[in-house]
């Protein structure tokens, strides 16, 4: 199949996981007994008041109409007023989101440039000492809580050690660089600000390491499953009898064939990286998405939790949609298939 | 379901073979040990031990661990250790039953959804493809928020968002089995759906079923650990590895033990869990002997 074809059944794909998403947390949200208009007013408010309320929010609408509303905002770019800081949702996603993508791309660097090495490692030497510890650090590593690890953290590198801060983006007192991207890092050196990178940087390692954790493990495991597949193929033989030396044969022949089939791994990573920036960004103060969500939750903000599903979802998607692209591009053997 | 475990169980396994091969996996040796001690902690020591849980002691506040309390103890002074050992029967029971339950419903599904094929198959598939597009984790958030902060919301919403791996992986084994010629026998002589399903497809699935349900149990301790930790899960003052996780957050640079302790304990168990799936899977599936 073409790429365009792919891509046009892909899209559709996506407007069926839009509308499944939000038809799902959509009836279920509406099962519940809570009630937002009067969360929304407060406890001591009277009951005119909660029916006002109730009135601008179009809850007193049948359901159908309240969800087709929703769809119809969510086809402009609305995804509705977050009841907790009075702000639409889209904007608020918005203004949470580079500090999530700054994390997350961080996080997703460290774990390819810490898990490749270990995997090829283990490949190379299977069975091998380096292997064992390989395994054993995967088997660790998808194992581990998340939120658990960023409570030691902090404990051992701001708390005992005093290392790294122990939460937010900048110290405070100090000015974020102007805006460019939206992640600090990027923003200050782009800037040439040099202290406040620093500064940004280190407030970045704690959540960062964190959150890449887990994914060491998985990565170097496909790493090291793939690069055993290359490693017994004939060209790689016929490389060595040519008289290439071994390192040139595994790195420049082997590790890029087997590094085509990793890539979905990443695409597949980046969700649950997404989940993860929710628990690191709340025991780091981490103002992004994720703390912004938990928040809301907390709030029985539902239009905020459901605006982040949905964006979410498509985001992953799309990354998963342009990782297949990509694939597809790399290896003109591979023709998708399901 | 147990029934068709047992059968399958019963029908001729070489245990001296079985073990010999377990024997030689150090993964799944290792796996079973940890499993071994957790089932000894959390199963049987509380009841040796007998003391209770919520018991306050507000003279040992934030005591750090010691002989008297090897955990250490929380901020009204109840005794950690207990405490870890009664939550992993909320936090590993829960989990059990969130992997039983979807894994049952997920095989049904999915062994219905492949026998009969047409419409029922493509609708279905078509709904947990959609479902399966979603990161898993962030929909079940949604889900456990849309239904209110409670450990049975949180249990539903796990296990509804398990159910389509499931789905996918039975409805792909029913294909093969389908078309075998005892399948075809029992239709020819008009037996139903849900008769071949019971009697010929389920028994004939169950290995790598059972497999992903293994390995699944770690993940979902993790998921439900999660879900307590921001607030969505077991409520205090419940004994749960994860609320407790979070209950000690507010004392974490001071009394580390606090939180350390419950985590530890889901890693260890998860370690177990996640070890001894690998190792099954390398002992069901000739293809991966001697890989990872």
């Amino acid at each position: 199949m073409s790429i365009v074809g792919m891509l046009r059944r892909r899209l559709l794909f996506l407007v069926l996981v839009v509308f499944g998403v939000t038809l799902i947390t959509f009836a279920v949200s509406h099962l519940i007994p809570g009630d937002p208009a009067r969360l929304l007013a407060g406890d001591r408010a009277s009951d005119e008041l909660v029916a006002h309320m109730r009135l601008k929010l179009g809850l007193d609408r049948p359901l159908y109409v309240q969800y087709a509303r929703y769809m119809a905002g969510l086809l402009q770019g609305d995804l509705g007023t977050s009841i907790r800081t009075g702000r639409p949702v889209a904007e608020d996603i918005v203004a949470y989101f580079p500090a999530t993508l700054e994390l997350v791309l961080t996080a997703l660097t460290m774990a390819v440039l810490v898990g490749v090495p270990l995997g090829v490692a283990s490949a190379v030497w299977r069975n091998g000492w380096i292997d064992q510890i390989a395994r054993t650090f995967a088997a660790i590593g998808i194992s581990t809580p998340a939120f658990w690890l960023g409570l030691l953290l902090l404990v051992l590198f701001y708390g005992w050690l005093g290392w790294f801060p122990g939460g937010g983006r900048l110290p405070t007192g100090m000015a974020p660089p102007p805006p460019v991207t939206g992640m600090y890092v990027l923003d200050a050196v782009l800037n040439l600000e040099w202290g406040t990178a620093r500064a940004a940087l280190r407030h970045l390692v704690l959540p960062a390491v964190c959150l890449g954790f887990v994914h060491v493990g998985v990565i170097a495991r496909q790493i090291r499953s793939a690069m055993l597949d290359q490693l017994s193929e004939d060209y790689i033989r016929t490389a060595r009898a040519a008289g290439l030396s071994r390192s040139r044969v595994i790195l420049g022949h082997a590790l890029p064939n087997a590094a085509i089939p990793s890539v979905t791994v990443l695409g597949l990573a980046f969700g649950d990286l997404l989940y993860g920036a929710v628990l690191t960004e709340t025991i780091f103060a981490w103002p992004g998405m994720g703390a912004y969500v938990v928040n809301s939750i907390q709030a029985l903000d539902f239009p905020a939790v459901m605006g982040f599903t949905v964006v979410v979802s498509m985001a992953y998607v799309l990354v998963n949609l342009a990782v297949d692209v990509t694939y597809m591009l790399l290896d003109p053997r591979i023709k998708e298939v399901g | 379901m147990m029934a068709a475990l047992s059968r399958l169980a019963s029908r001729g396994i070489d245990w001296r073979r079985l073990r010999h091969r377990i024997g030689a996996s150090p993964v799944t040796v290792t796996g079973l040990v940890m499993l071994g001690i957790v089932v000894f902690c959390v199963g049987l020591l509380p009841n040796l031990l007998a003391q209770d849980p919520n018991v306050i002691n507000l003279r040992a506040r934030l005591a750090a661990p010691s002989w008297s309390h090897l955990f250490g103890t929380d901020e009204v002074g109840r005794d950690i250790f207990i405490r870890v050992l009664h939550g992993g029967q909320v936090s590993i029971g829960v989990a059990l039953f969130v992997v039983a339950v979807s894994a049952s419903v997920g095989t049904v599904i999915g062994g219905l959804s492949g026998l009969l094929g047409g419409m029922v198959d493509t609708a279905i598939m078509r709904l947990m493809d959609v479902v399966l597009a979603v990161p898993s984790l962030v929909l079940t958030m949604a889900l456990a928020a849309a239904l209110g902060p409670s450990l049975t919301n949180a249990v539903i919403a796990i296990a509804v968002v398990r159910v389509p791996t499931y789905v996918r992986l039975s409805r792909g084994q029913t294909l093969v089995v389908r078309e075998a010629g005892y399948v075809m026998a029992a239709r020819v002589f008009g037996a139903r759906p849900l008769q071949i399903l019971r009697l010929h497809v389920v028994p004939n699935i169950l290995s790598p079923v059972v497999v992903q349900a293994t390995l699944d149990v770690g993940a979902v301790i993790l998921m439900v650990a999660g879900l307590s930790f921001i607030g969505l899960g077991a409520q205090p003052p419940a004994a749960e590895w994860g609320a407790m996780v979070s209950a000690g957050r507010s004392f974490i640079l001071d009394q580390w033990w606090y939180s350390a302790f419950p985590g530890l304990a889901i890693l260890f168990t998860s370690i177990a869990f996640n070890l001894l799936g690998d190792g099954i899977r390398d002992l069901t599936d000739p293809r991966q002997k001697g890989r990872s």
